[in-house]
């Protein structure tokens, strides 16, 4: 990723994802303005981007076409499970559900944006923000 | 760096906007109008979501205890 050295790395969860949208003036949503700006880079596993296109699909009635458009909007490389896989061993996080996300935070050495208490060291979105001067 | 070719009208308002908005380069210009299409996109995103979830009559919060159950759903398919 060419350019990226200088850009702070982060893993963004599902629930932070669905607040953005859920709300665009909220803090979520400014981290996705951050990452279109190219001012932070946001990764997550394919089973976020798999549970995404899930919740969109079975409990919203969103279409294939309208799961795409939803899904391409969001400024998040999203990483194959065989990049992450040997790192799954590694995590501590308590639920299995969860181990992905952990994973590829180990992966990548950054911090995971989460509103889940369960990632012991998810960052501080409000510090987070005050350190990028928002 | 890229070269791209573009009409010549094209050329012209990409050059115009530069002086108006005070760019330093037309890299820069065209960065900035990324940018803000990228996030009118994720609007229109949002604004389909807040319908979507508006019809189905869920709350947020619901939203997410689905999201979770989904969430342990893939780990069952995707993790041994």
């Amino acid at each position: 990723m060419s350019g990226s050295l200088n850009k702070k790395r982060f893993v963004i969860d599902t629930n932070v994802i669905f607040m953005s949208l859920y709300d665009v003036n909220s803090k979520a949503s400014k981290i996705i303005e951050l990452a279109n700006q190219e001012k932070v880079e946001l990764f997550s596993p394919e089973s976020v981007k798999e549970e995404l296109s899930r919740v969109l699909k079975r409990e919203m009635d969103f279409s294939e076409e309208e799961v795409l458009f939803l899904i391409g909007t969001l400024p998040v490389t999203w990483i194959k499970k065989e990049f992450y896989n040997e790192f799954l061993d590694k995590t501590k996080v308590k639920h299995k559900d969860d181990k992905p996300i952990e994973a590829v935070s180990l992966m990548l050495d950054c911090g995971i944006l989460s509103a889940d208490y369960d990632f012991k060291d998810r960052l501080d979105i409000n510090k987070l923000l005050r350190e990028l001067g928002c | 760096m890229k070269t791209i070719a573009i009409p010549d009208d094209l050329h012209k308002e990409l050059m115009q906007l530069r002086i108006q908005k005070g760019d330093k380069n037309t890299a820069e210009l065209i960065k900035e109008l990324l940018f803000e299409f990228k996030q009118r996109r994720f609007l229109e995103a949002s604004s389909l979501f807040r319908k979507k979830l508006k019809e189905k009559n869920l709350s947020f919060s619901d939203l997410l205890k689905k999201s979770k159950k989904i969430r342990g759903e893939i780990a069952d398919e995707w993790i041994s």
